[in-house]
């Protein structure tokens, strides 16, 4: 009897269960959709403010916690006590409960409470046990779906800036393709070692990883200049290796030897001294031991046998194909004064500074130039964050007009903007403008550059100046950087003299600064105001319009 | 058994119609008389004179077929006058010996008229009865007869000359039940009632026995424990102090109920249960035999008396505050 009573009782109690079940499940489930509409969101909320992409992604990802809801609404589903509460409260008068607690007993008392219940179940209309989740869950949700509905519609200003970042990120990419092109190209005709090569592309690797996805360009750019500094050195080293084994070659023989020992030296002014004193073998027009030859002439056929032999012992590359030249215009009868500038050339580019590929430098100049656009154009912080550099003082005083030597010490954290104007020892006003970059870390075209180096120059290291009252301070994002060192230029004319300048290549704090794209425009047409009121002399008109073309270009 | 059971609500309503015959306007009152009696304790009546409470009571007995003693109390009364004395008598063979003589509360149903017009003396005097069921005097212990109730009156106008029940003689009272002066249709009914020339008389549908067998079942009415845990936290809500007190027993309440309450909670709604028709007590229960067996429980302080808060107040507001 009271096995059969509990059966009757959990049965009646079937249709109220299932109901409260599914009320219980719908309102976890109403949960887990609320917090997952929720989540979505904020997250297209949050790109109104922030640029990334992924405010979909986060919204479809969220989605399984409804499922995750669901799943714990069944772990916490009511039991058959939490439903007897539920009937109860529907006017049972704690019927149901009193029976469920009553359940293992089989008095009269509890015979008659049970029955009674279980016909009270029975009376009980199901549907009075209301399965619709509270309204307040239908109002959250709506009001959600609408805001995502309308968050999505309206236009996201920083879609553009994802869709700038995307492209700076292919760019950026085109150029480190071309930069392993470089170098490659670079391997090849130096006939570098794979090591060697394999060493230049991991740092041009290391450097692909960081900037993926990198989006504080100020960041990237000194990751660039890392870059820069570590290919330079590896260059350098191999350039190091490749004039020792030079240096070796040439001081097994006579004529060579005393060149070989400069170039061990690697100092500019002894190698110059050295080819200075072949020059002058060379050149030695009083007989020699041979009939009808001439001191020179001998020496000449020695230097010529001499360097036709190292060609022969080197490995092949640019020095082994200059060198082979060199022999080759000897042969044909060159004078011997050019074949020696051939051969100071040679020796040049591959001592001291010059030992940068072009193709490399000019590859990670796009790179530079590219995230300095992106920092010029106002997309990031870099360029207004406090945490920059100070904008660079005035550079140091140059040379004096004497051509000593002059020294370019500024404290510009900035990347040295343009002007080396100092005033040139011997050839005048206007050493450097602008584009001309010894060092290889700034500005355009490095030794390709349309610069002029002429001899020893004096410096004025221009930076972004402190500047005075009344003028607009502007500056050029390509030529940032950061860091910067201290480079020797060699004076090439007098052979004393060098600059020493500040390599700066720091973005510097550039608060108050324009990037000079946002404000040329403006200049050339109030300069091209100026030349049509004719507020200019004839003279100068020309040189303003030529300028103005010049910065098309 | 079960029979008996279902017959419960039948019985009680029959008890209840006959005493309605003679008794207009008190159903409430009828009702909660008859709980405390079936549960075997003593009621408290308060009310202005004239509004039928010794005629309830006089009904009741008489409905039940139950002895029923009036005690008038007044401040010259002696507690020998209430529970008897011995006297010196003279036995068969001419000896003069002591001979206990009952006083009236040795009877089924006291009416303790008035009790507040007594001393603390008297008043003490019924005590013991109202709790033991029995009659100390002069060293020997007598019982009263079974069932036992003392349903006393008092009158809450007259103060003068009146002594307050002391907290520990109101706990002996289950219910303390306040009775309204009657509508205007109910007073009119009464003076019909009363005044013409056929009375209607209650007649007795229930005797000492069937009382008794009444109690028996009740105490047998079950209780889920959610609401035992929510009388029991009813009780524990009159006392100031408890971190679950609501904020009004904390200002106006000097002490809460005793255990009886309780008691007197849980006993008065298994009969309820069953004089509505019920065989377990329900949240609804409780609620509602709150107000009787907490009223004369929860001590107000000065304040709440001068603010004019009454215990029921107070009991509706734990009442608010509770959840089931």
């Amino acid at each position: 009897m009271d096995r059969q009573l509990n059966s009757e009782l959990k049965k009646a109690m079937g249709p109220a269960i299932r109901r409260i079940t599914a009320r219980h499940l719908l309102k976890y489930g109403a949960a887990g959709l609320a917090l997952a509409l929720g989540l979505a969101a904020i997250a297209h909320a949050v790109s109104f403010f922030v640029p990334y992409e992924g405010a979909w992604t986060i919204s479809v990802a969220a989605m399984p916690l409804v499922l995750v809801f669901l799943a714990a609404g069944w772990l916490t589903r009511p039991t058959i006590y939490d439903a007897a509460r539920a009937v109860d409260r529907l006017g049972l008068q704690e019927k149901a409960t009193t029976a469920l607690e009553l359940s293992g007993r089989d008095d009269a008392f509890a015979i008659i409470q049970r029955r009674d219940a279980i016909d009270s179940l029975k009376r009980l209309d199901p549907r009075k046990i209301s399965i619709n989740i509270p309204k307040y869950f239908y109002y959250v949700i709506a009001l959600l779906v609408l805001s995502i509905g309308v968050l999505s519609m309206v236009p996201n200003p920083m879609d553009t800036v994802i869709e700038r970042r995307k492209q700076v990120q292919d760019q950026l990419e085109d150029e480190l393709d071309k930069l392993v092109d470089a170098v490659e190209e670079r391997a090849q005709e130096d006939g570098l070692t794979n090591e060697q090569k394999q060493a230049l592309l991991e740092e041009i690797k290391e450097l692909s990883e960081k900037l993926k996805g990198i989006k504080d360009y100020k960041e990237a750019l000194k990751e660039v200049s890392k870059t820069e500094e570590e290919l330079n050195s590896l260059l350098k080293d191999i350039a190091g290796e490749k004039l020792n084994e030079l240096a070796n070659e040439l001081a097994g023989h006579e004529i060579t030897k005393s060149l070989a020992d400069a170039l061990k030296s690697l100092d500019p002014g002894k190698i110059q001294e050295a080819l200075d004193e072949l020059k002058e073998v060379l050149a030695d027009e009083t007989e020699g031991e041979e009939a009808g030859k001439t001191k020179g002439e001998e020496a000449a056929e020695k230097l010529k046998d001499a360097l036709g032999k190292v060609a022969q012992n080197l490995p092949s590359g640019s020095i082994k194909e200059g060198l082979v030249n060199i022999v080759e215009d000897l042969e044909t009868g060159e004078s011997t004064d050019e074949a020696l500038e051939s051969l100071k050339d040679l020796l040049e580019n591959r001592a001291g500074t010059k030992n940068t590929s072009g193709e490399v430098k000019y590859a990670m100049q796009k790179i530079r130039k590219k995230l300095s656009d992106e920092i010029g154009s106002g997309e990031q912080i870099a360029g207004r964050d406090q945490d920059s550099g100070k904008p660079g003082n005035e550079g140091g005083q140059g040379g004096d007009k004497e051509g000593n030597e002059g020294k370019n010490n500024g404290n510009s954290d900035n990347n040295g903007e343009g002007n080396q104007s100092g005033e040139n020892g011997q050839n005048g006003q206007g050493g450097q403008n602008g584009n001309s970059n010894q060092s290889g870390q700034n500005g355009q075209g490095g030794q390709n550059g349309s610069g002029n180096q002429s001899g020893n120059n004096g410096q004025n290291g221009g930076g972004i100046g402190t500047g005075s009252n009344g003028i607009e301070h502007i500056y050029d994002p390509d030529r940032l950087g950061d860091g910067g060192e201290i480079s020797h230029v060699p004076g090439q004319n007098t052979g004393k003299g060098d600059n020493e300048q500040n390599e700066n290549s720091g973005i510097g704090n550039l608060d108050g600064y324009i990037p000079y794209k946002q404000v040329i425009g403006q200049y050339e047409s109030e300069a091209i105001n100026s030349v049509e009121r004719r507020a200019l002399p004839k003279s100068i008109e020309a040189i303003v319009r030529e300028y103005f073309a010049s910065l098309d270009d | 058994m079960e029979q008996r059971i279902q017959g419960f609500k039948d019985t009680v309503l029959s008890i209840e119609q006959e005493i309605s015959k003679e008794m207009i306007g008190v159903k409430g009152i009828i009702r909660h008389v008859l709980i405390a009696v079936i549960s075997g304790g003593n009621v408290l009546l308060e009310g202005v004179p004239g509004l039928g409470k010794t005629r309830l009571v006089k009904t009741l007995a008489n409905v039940l077929d139950l002895e029923f003693k009036r005690i008038q109390f007044t401040p010259d009364l002696m507690p020998a006058d209430i529970i008897g004395t011995n006297i010196l008598v003279k036995d068969e063979q001419g000896n003069s010996v002591f001979k206990f003589q009952p006083g009236p509360v040795f009877s089924n149903l006291v009416l303790a008229d008035e009790i507040n017009r007594a001393t603390p003396k008297t008043q003490s005097a019924l005590l013991e009865v109202m709790q033991e069921h029995a009659v100390t005097a002069a060293g020997v212990t007598r019982r009263v007869p079974e069932p036992y109730f003392v349903l006393a009156t008092q009158n809450p106008l007259e103060q003068e000359g009146t002594y307050p029940l002391p907290e520990a003689q109101l706990d002996r009272f289950m219910f303390k039940l306040l009775i309204d002066f009657p509508t205007l249709e109910e007073l009119g009914a009464i003076v019909d009632l009363t005044t013409g020339k056929e009375q209607q008389k209650a007649g007795k549908v229930a005797d000492a026995g069937l009382l008794l067998e009444l109690r028996d079942i009740a105490m047998e009415v079950p209780i889920a424990k959610p609401v035992m845990d929510y009388a029991l936290r009813l009780v524990m809500n009159t006392h100031p102090g408890k971190d679950t007190t609501p904020e009004a027993v904390n200002t106006y309440v000097r002490y809460g109920s005793s255990p009886r309450g309780a008691q007197a909670l849980i006993q008065g709604a298994r009969v309820r249960a069953l004089m509505e028709g019920r065989f377990n007590v329900s949240f609804d229960d409780i609620r509602n035999i709150a107000y009787p067996a907490l009223r004369h429980r929860v001590f107000l302080s000065y304040q709440a008396v001068s603010e004019g808060k009454s215990p029921d107040d107070i009991i509706s507001e734990i009442i608010r505050v509770t959840n089931e």
